[in-house]
């Protein structure tokens, strides 16, 4: 840590000088006016440099210490939550594209009405193995995969309710649905990876 | 004083196309959610009222979690599940199952305010 801030000796010989200068004043009432200026502005820079030495000593824990903590929660996400769930994530994703599949069979309102409850249904599951194991490390996180799951669940609601899109089209399908569910998935793996851990 | 029941009808808060002449069948999103709330004045209403009723119109489709959430986010965080049950009642014209999202968006509710930050 020497190097982050003042060394002890400079520390010490700050002091000592502030202490001299002091006895200096004391002891020589007979001097100039300008001498005991001199004198006095020395001790002021003296302080100034004592203060600043444990100022820079103070931001460098405070910055260490932010530091240590963003590192801790790196790692408890990664062995608590990643490392044991990212199965969750993909297995969500390849069920969601199952369900949608049926939505190119020109299903009757009745038969949409199913599959986006399945849809709601696996979504709430999600939420609860894989989503709000987040609360736990950092709620900005989670908000933003709830955000993005959202973003999937309402997005396909709504194209898949939408009565002027015909989803048996095939590149209508694949640019309304299979881009939206890669795109999502992508947008989960993207906000962990930018995650910091701040 | 509080009012015996209020009304919050769905209805009211559904997107028209005038150009197009269509009418929307689902209710989603979160911005949805807050707009309604904020439109029907929801929170002053509970605190006014002994009952809500949530009139759920014919021909809807679909109301997702995430618009629920945000409509009873704050009458939710105040009663909690069971008062927030008692007082308001729901009923659907049509033949809209409302159950499975609305209990989603209020464990949603609950899980993120009862969670540590």
């Amino acid at each position: 840590m020497e190097n982050l801030f003042l060394p002890d000796s400079l520390a010490n010989d700050t002091i000592s000088h502030v202490l001299n200068q002091s006895q200096f004043i004391l002891q020589s009432p007979e001097k100039s006016i300008w001498d005991i200026l001199f004198s006095v502005a020395t001790i002021v820079i003296a302080l100034v440099n004592i203060l600043l030495v444990v100022y820079i000593y103070s931001q460098n824990n405070k910055k260490s210490d932010d530091h240590n903590d963003r590192v801790r929660k790196l790692r408890l996400l990664k062995t608590l939550i990643l490392d044991y769930n990212m199965r969750v994530l993909y297995a969500y994703y390849d069920d969601v594209k199952l369900i949608v599949k049926r939505t190119q069979n020109k299903p009757t309102i009745e038969e949409k009405g199913q599959i986006i409850e399945e849809l709601t249904d696996l979504a709430s599951s999600y939420r609860q193995n894989f989503i709000d194991l987040f609360l736990a490390v950092d709620k900005s996180l989670y908000q933003k995969i709830i955000d993005n799951s959202d973003a999937l669940i309402d997005g396909l609601t709504e194209t898949i309710f939408d009565e002027g899109i015909n989803l048996s089209h095939e590149p209508k399908f694949d640019e309304l649905i299979t881009k939206r569910i890669g795109e999502s998935k992508t947008g989960v793996v993207q906000i962990l990876f930018s995650y910091s851990g701040g | 004083m509080k009012v015996k029941t209020s009304l919050i009808k769905l209805e009211d808060y559904r997107v028209k196309d005038d150009k197009k002449g269509t009418i929307s069948k689902v209710f989603t999103g979160r911005d949805r959610g807050q707009k309604v709330r904020i439109d029907s004045d929801i929170d002053n209403v509970e605190a006014n009222s002994e009952l809500v009723k949530v009139i759920i119109p014919k021909n809807i489709y679909s109301i997702n979690p995430s618009f629920f959430e945000e409509l009873f986010v704050n009458v939710v965080s105040k009663l909690g599940r069971d008062k927030f049950m008692d007082k308001f009642e729901f009923v659907s014209e049509g033949d809209y199952n409302y159950a499975k999202p609305l209990s989603e968006a209020i464990d949603r509710i609950l899980r993120t305010n009862t969670a540590l930050d």
